[in-house]
């Protein structure tokens, strides 16, 4: 249907660049040639409505989108064109003899454009609630294994960060600050329908549950943040919902079958340069002299190799390399009015940056719908993937900061001995040969020889099977009412695999080890929902009534082999001489109810209330009420707004509220029992009690306040969302400190008892800088900030063990770092000046002073000479620096360019501070190797101002390995450019059509190519503590460094 | 459509889909542990729970190892030589306080049994209808007062001065109830004497008579009527009560002395001697036995004070006498006696700990005889100990002392016989005497010593209970 002429539009502020380049045309009438096209889709409109203003004089497009008009010979002429759907567009002619193109921009109000919510979907201009939508055309140009990592930098108010490279990895995703402090704050994910477990159940390597879904099959991504829109979910929503569409095809798609293919080289975006030979040694004997050791005597020497040159490796570019990766994804799409189908296959084959780490992935997917008759839908998605993990790098189980890991022995690793002794073994100690040789140096090495664990054979390996499945059903008895019944399985099964070699290393006095086990978790969730809306008048009803029940079930088993029966038999599945083993099963239920009440007036006011209660098998008191309430109000359809609207100086503008409570799940699946545990006594079975539980423990609440607008400004070209938040977490099951004398395991009970709040600004602005047909540059900025502060604890929670200096406290945002106050190193005898904290709050400075074998680490006055009488352990942490970014955020820009498109994302975020406690580890006394960094900048002389002290044997204190200092603290601020794109659509149209192809892209993309920070370690998202990340962030030691992606690729489809 | 029609269509939908959950759906209990209803449902499982309070009085951290090592580390006949206070270095020096590294372990372990033997008792006393005998029920609620007696016995002794110094030493906390759920963390400490008098009201005679008596097929590794005696017998030693010192250990029938000391401690390690022991098998070694701190295998962490310790006092490093292969030379240190191996199964620690044996329960006699006056009892008591060990060729005439004489040779001798069991630190303490350590040097060609410790200085005597229960038991916080 085409309304001719009935919509008078003023000029528009657009105004086609069309000059006067010739002269008036003499004719009495002239004709405008030109084209519509679709500014999103780039696509010609066809029956688009071309009208000269003022007149009813028009005509319609053609197929091609082209359309003639008379217009008179008085020019300029004003012309309207206008198409249902989209925002009408008014043209100025000045010179009918240009051929002119007018795009049009849909109108996402009056089009539906509709936006993924809980159990349904709503309009996005009718919502009330803080949702934030990705789609495809998005995530275009970011190639990911995972679709966690592809939303860095991409909506406002979603944090995520990337801790390290490991293969596996999973990031970190902080939804509007951290709600929690002891449970999970991984938001619940929603595919299609059914929430998915995101529990890592690996046991050898990492593993992240979200890289079993296959990128490529992802069609939108929408991000629920307030409690309006989460309370939908209630008690699993506090750390925010995500959820997921996958692909379909459409009712009116002839079949359609695509590849893509790519290929892409990653390496490390930054590595240390570590001492060479000489250095080493160098700097070692330094420290023995300058502690007054004998200068005849060294402890530390070069070794010679059989070519007579000395023995320096690098044993960082024998860890490090270039890894390849390869995805392809097939997939063919079609359907017609009865049915749809959308069927897929990838394989993705990814190296990762160490040598002998790896991640392979084969993915398969199915959706499809049937209509069956005018009342009854019904139609699966469904998933199966296959994955390995496999590493040598055996530091895993949660933290990536232990100390055998790969990367800290690449820079640990003595660089005056080999790594190969001439006849091509491992370069072992003789005396104890699971260790590093000590070459010529006199000290025995205590770390491994980092090359002969990955060739000797150490691994462990995670290999995933998973099944995503979910039937359903829809009757429509009649119009207006739709029941809908779901039923969706999510099965995982990890086989876990690890070796440790009985050649050297940790293994080596117990003849090899290894470990094999499966860890299986089954959920099932069955949903059943009743949706009713109608309209009456201006005033439409959305009912939606429900019920939900879901059942997990997990287990696990392992088997442990120790001592190789036959040492050259190096497998998991060999003999050993002793075995070990263990089970475990865990089941947890949960039932909802579910309810909705959506209310507009002519999309002019928008009401919302939704209320669910869940029950949960985990807790005492199971049961918990969750609600949301919100309104808006479209003021720019008020009468008083008209005049700007009709400017285009403001299209839209919707104020919104809304206020909602909601859960965090995420506890211990047995959390309110007490539980007895089997063990033995003189070899009968007995039962202990293996800690108390609160019987009454209860859910974990999260209330948040949401105020904001949107607005859409200049005809739609510039959009504008702002939101504030106020998020208050209270009743947080925290651990309740237990006097020893109590006589419980663990001296603690969990109980509900801390309270946190989140508290911010969203900003997100989008605009279309440049709207030509041959060029278009769209830019969207996003920006939050988000203040984090623990209202309400028991007792400080303190990990003062040296590497986790971390506190959280009362009034402080989680995790602060904690660690001993420095006033750097001394330029007058290069010590560490320790500031010592006085009673009335002053400091006095103190020089300390490491003499190996005369006393070890002792406080001394300024002069260096005297002992100060102070003792070391008068010397105090202290909060040193929020660990949460307070602010973070994205810029992403797409080009076109005739046939070219290109994206570029940038990501930011600062605010906190990084322990750089790896900068204090690489620059220890003790037998270590360290950075060249530390060679060339260590103090030497009087006056030298230097950031590491004066070397002294053996002195784990200086430089902080010991009590770490606030030295080692620095910004985390950074800007990255996450991804950059470049594709070239070849103009298939001209190419035979019996070749069938109907689109051809080849693209190039550039993952991480550069940061801009002044952190001076790896990366400023590192964080080794990601298991732990609530309380445990902005610390970075012995993580693998980030790794930068270039990737070549193509699309064709048929 | 009007609107009464859809309102009408939306509660009728309500209707439909509020159907109630069955509570049955949301209770799952874990299929691999059980909880306290399952256990008190099943005979089999009050038998493993009465078992698991004897795994954790076991605990290497309790009486499966640390008591004895701390009874030896602060005796004077062993220095630490290893200078870590992961083994118990300032235990010997005497100077453990309240952020010492094994001080929470050791404290946790002793109130984790005495937690686990009051929640049992507690259940058995209020549940109804349990699935075992009358007689069984009141065997294990004495069996658990037995342990949580013996728990607040030790750690009184580490924690608290001497009875014998003042019985209103503050000791430690005490609870007489099972802690089953939070809000209970202040626990007011008792006094020694408090305690002593709980434990003896708690093993009154009508808790021993429910206990097993001996018999052909006695079961050391259990508590019975005798262990039972002898803990009141430790408690009237202690407080001096002589005669019923002498009750409590007349009252131990039954039971015999081994042929060797050693036989207690190779396999099968019981013996007619055994009284209540600590039982270790391949699946439950003794991974803290005393053999990793005294025996050769493990180098030099305690080794024999050869200085003043009892060794070099005359008469107690007989050739003849059988105790004395214990002794382990050093080759490299001119064949000097070094290590004390009672305790040698380092590698593979099966032996079990002997909390009591009939040994103890002679010398205990021997020793409240001689205090009650009966010199030829007490006399005859330590003979009989002492010539089990020493066959032939002794050159000490027992039989023959009197006095002082007899008393040095009464506690002589429970030094020798029990070193490497821990029993001297304990005795030192009992008797409220001073620690003595050996010096560097010597005088008139003896060794001169240094008093590390007197009973009046509770810093230096006693252990400091841990920061961690000062800070959250505001009680302890004195």
């Amino acid at each position: 249907m085409v309304e001719v002429g009935t919509k008078t539009t003023r000029k528009n502020v657009i105004v086609t660049l069309l000059l006067l380049l010739t002269a008036l045309s003499a004719s009495a009438q002239n004709v405008l040639h030109g084209t519509v096209f679709d500014n999103r889709t780039q696509e010609p409109l066809i029956g688009a409505t071309v009208v000269i203003e003022g007149t009813t004089k028009g005509t319609l497009t053609d197929f091609d989108g082209n359309f003639s008009l008379n217009i008179p010979t008085e020019l300029p002429a004003t012309i309207n064109v206008s198409m249902v759907g989209y925002l009408p567009n008014t043209i100025i002619v000045y010179d009918e003899s240009e051929k002119v193109e007018v795009f049009l921009n849909e109108d996402l109000r009056k089009l539906s454009e509709v936006v993924v919510v809980g159990y349904g979907k709503q309009k996005r201009g009718s919502l009330t609630a803080a949702i934030a939508s990705v789609n495809k055309d998005e995530l275009k140009g970011v190639n990911n294994s995972s679709i966690d990592n592809m939303l860095e930098g991409i909506s406002s108010g979603v944090m995520v960060s990337t801790p390290g490279s490991q293969v596996g990895q999973a990031p970190i995703i902080n939804i509007r600050g951290v709600a929690s402090i002891s449970s999970s704050t991984t938001p619940l994910y929603v595919i299609d329908g059914i929430a998915i477990n995101t529990t890592d159940i690996a046991s050898n390597t990492d593993y992240n549950p979200l890289a079993d879904i296959n990128p490529a099959d992802i069609k939108s991504i929408d991000i629920l943040k307030d409690a309006a829109a989460t309370a939908m979910y209630g008690s699993r929503a506090a750390a925010g919902v995500i959820l997921i569409t996958t692909n379909s095809g459409s009712a009116d798609q002839k079949t359609k079958l695509t590849y893509d293919y790519n290929f892409g080289l990653s390496t490390a975006t930054k590595l240390f340069e570590p001492m060479n030979a000489e250095q080493y040694t160098e700097i070692k004997n330094e420290g023995w002299l300058n502690n007054g050791g004998n200068e005849k005597d060294l402890p530390y020497g070069t070794m010679l190799g059989s070519d007579g040159k000395v023995v320096s490796t690098n044993w960082v570019d024998l860890v490090f390399r270039t890894g390849v990766t390869q995805n392809h994804n097939l997939n063919v799409q079609g359907g017609n009015d009865k049915a749809t189908y959308y069927l897929s296959s990838g394989l993705t084959k990814q190296e990762g940056i160490t040598v002998d780490a790896n991640y392979d992935r084969f993915s398969f997917k199915a959706n499809a719908t049937y209509k069956a008759n005018k009342y009854l839908n019904v139609g699966f998605n469904s998933s199966y993937t296959y994955s390995k993990i496999h590493t040598a790098d055996d530091s895993r189980g949660g933290s990536l900061g232990s100390i055998g890991g790969l990367t800290r022995l690449a820079y640990v690793d003595l660089p005056n001995v080999p790594a190969y002794n001439e006849d091509g073994s491992f370069y072992v100690s003789s005396v104890s040969p699971q260790n590093l040789g000590k070459g010529n140096n006199r000290v025995e090495v205590f770390y491994y020889n980092v090359i002969s664990l990955i060739e000797g054979g150490q691994y462990g390996e995670s290999r995933t099977n998973r099944i995503l499945a979910s039937p359903y059903a829809e009757l429509i008895p009649f119009k207006g009412l739709t029941l809908k019944t779901q039923y969706g399985i999510d099965w995982t099964i990890v086989q876990n695999e690890s070796f440790r070699t009985p050649i050297t290393g940790p293994a080596y006095t117990s003849g090899g080890s290894s470990s094999v086990g499966t860890s299986c978790l089954k959920s099932w969730t069955w949903t059943n929902t009743a949706d009713y809306n109608f309209t009456v008048d201006k005033n439409s009803f959305d009912i939606l009534v429900g019920v939900e029940a879901t059942e997990s079930v997990r287990k696990g088993w392992t088997r442990s082999g120790t001592t190789l029966s036959n040492k050259d038999q190096m497998y998991v599945e060999a003999d050993y001489l002793t075995y070990g083993g263990s089970g475990s099963i865990s089941e947890s239920s949960m039932f909802s109810y579910i309810s909705r009440l959506t209310y507009d007036w002519d999309d002019k006011y928008m009401f919302s209330a939704n209320f669910r209660r869940d029950g949960l098998s985990k807790l005492g008191r199971k049961w918990g009420n969750f609600w949301g309430v919100s309104a808006a109000w479209r003021i720019s359809d008020e009468n008083f707004f008209a005049g700007l609207k009709s400017r285009h100086i403001v299209d839209d503008l919707k104020v919104k509220a809304s206020y909602g409570v909601v859960g965090n799940a995420n506890v211990n699946w047995y959390a309110s029992k007490t539980i007895y545990s089997s063990s033995t006594f003189n070899g009968n079975t007995s039962y202990v009690s293996s800690g108390i539980s609160d019987p009454n423990l209860g859910w974990e609440q999260t209330g948040t306040s949401d105020f904001g607008f949107t607005a859409a400004f200049l005809n739609h070209r510039l959009t504008l969302d702002v939101d504030y938040f106020n998020s208050q977490s209270k009743d947080l099951i925290l651990d309740s400190s237990q006097a020893y004398s109590i006589g419980i395991v663990g001296s603690s009970i969990s109980t509900n008892l801390g309270k946190v709040e989140n508290k911010g600004w969203e900003i997100n602005i989008g605009a279309t800088v440049i709207n030509k047909r041959r060029f278009k540059w769209n830019t969207s900025f996003n920006i939050s900030f988000v203040k984090n502060k623990v209202l309400e604890l028991e007792d400080d929670i303190i990990y003062s063990s040296s590497t986790q200096a971390s506190i959280t406290t009362e009034g402080y945002s989680m995790g602060q770092l904690y660690v001993y106050p420095t006033a750097g190193v001394d330029p007058a005898t290069g010590r560490r000046v320790v500031k010592l904290k006085q009673a009335d709050g002053s400091y006095i400075n103190n020089l300390l002073i490491y003499k190996y074998g005369k006393g070890g680490a002792q406080l001394y006055e300024m002069d260096g000479e005297t002992l100060s009488g102070h003792s070391l352990s008068e010397w105090k942490p202290e909060i040193a620096g929020n660990t949460k970014p307070t602010y973070f955020g994205g810029w992403n820009n797409t080009f076109k360019f005739r046939n070219f498109d290109a994206n570029v994302n940038f990501h930011f975020s600062g605010g906190n501070k990084i322990l750089n406690a790896m900068k204090a580890t690489l620059s220890d006394g003790r037998m270590w190797s360290g950075t060249e960094k530390y060679y060339k900048e260590r103090w030497r002389k009087p006056g030298d101002k230097s950031q590491y002290a004066k070397p002294s044997y053996n002195d784990n204190y200086s430089n902080g390995t010991s009590y770490l200092n606030s030295d080692l603290i620095e910004k985390g601020d950074f800007i990255r450019l996450q991804s950059l794109s470049l594709g070239y659509n070849f103009n298939v149209k001209n190419w035979p059509a019996d070749l069938g192809i109907s689109s051809f892209r080849v693209y190039f993309q550039a993952q991480n190519l550069f940061c801009i920070t002044s952190y001076s370690g790896f990366d400023p998202e590192i964080n080794s503590h990601s298991e732990s990340s609530n309380l445990l962030s902005g610390m970075d030691l012995n993580t693998t460094p980030l790794s930068r992606t270039f990737t070549f690729g193509g699309t064709i489809s048929f | 459509m009007n609107i009464n029609r859809h309102i009408s269509y939306a509660i009728a939908l309500l209707g439909i889909t509020f159907t109630s959950c069955g509570d049955d759906f949301l209770e799952k209990n874990p299929p691999l542990a059980v909880t306290e209803d399952d256990i008190y449902a099943s005979e089999t499982l009050i038998d493993a729970t009465m078992n698991g309070v004897y795994t954790r009085f076991k605990s290497s951290s309790f009486a499966g190892g640390a008591l004895a090592i701390i009874g030896d580390n602060r005796s004077d006949d062993f220095v630490n030589t290893g200078n870590n206070n992961y083994y118990h270095a300032e235990t010997y020096l005497m100077t453990v306080g309240s952020n010492n590294v094994m001080n929470p372990n050791i404290f946790k372990a002793g109130y984790i049994a005495i937690n686990a033997a009051n929640t049992l008792k507690e259940n058995l006393e209020k549940r109804s209808n349990l699935p075992i005998s009358e007689e069984k029920r009141n065997e294990y609620i004495a069996n658990c007062l037995f342990i949580r007696d013996l728990s607040w016995y030790y750690l009184s002794q580490i924690y608290s001065q001497p009875y014998a110094y003042d019985p209103n030493s503050l000791a430690i906390p005490i609870h007489t109830e099972a802690v089953t759920g939070p809000g209970y963390n202040n626990a007011p400490l008792w006094t020694i004497g408090q305690i002593y008098d709980q434990i003896l009201a708690d093993l009154n005679d009508a808790t021993i008579a429910a206990l097993p008596a001996y018999s052909s097929d006695f079961n050391s590794t259990v508590p019975s009527q005798a262990a039972a005696h002898m803990l009141r017998q430790r408690i009237y030693l202690g407080e001096k009560r002589w005669q019923d010192a002498i009750k409590e250990g007349e009252a131990v029938v039954g039971f015999t002395l081994s042929e060797k000391v050693a036989d207690m401690f190779d396999a099968p390690y019981h013996t007619n001697e055994n009284i209540y022991s600590l039982p270790f098998t391949n699946t439950e070694r003794g991974s803290g036995n005393p053999a990793s701190y005294f025996s050769k295998g493990v180098g030099y962490i305690d080794t024999l004070n050869m200085r003043t310790g009892i060794l070099t006092i005359e008469g107690y490093y007989l050739d003849t006498d059988a105790r004395s292969a214990f002794v382990t030379l050093d080759a490299s240190k001119n064949n000097r006696p070094v290590w004390y191996e009672k305790y040698n199964e380092h590698s593979v620690p099966l032996e079990w700990i002997h909390i009591f044996r009939y040994g103890e329960t002679l010398l205990n006699l021997s020793e409240a005889y001689y205090n009650a006056g009966n010199e030829a009892k007490a006399a005859e008591l330590l003979h009989t100990v002492r010539s089990r060990s020493i066959k032939e060729g002794d050159i000490l005439d027992v039989l023959s002392l009197s006095g002082d004489k007899l008393k040095e040779a009464i506690y002589n001798e429970r030094r020798l016989e029990f070193l490497g069991e821990g029993l001297r630190g304990y005795d030192i303490s009992r008797r409220a005497d001073n620690y003595v350590h050996p010096l560097d040097k010597q005088s008139n060609g003896k060794w001169e010593t240094i008093v590390v410790a007197t009973p009046d200085n509770k810093t230096t005597y006693c252990w400091a209970l841990p920061e961690y229960e000062k800070q959250v038991n505001q009680s302890a916080n004195y």
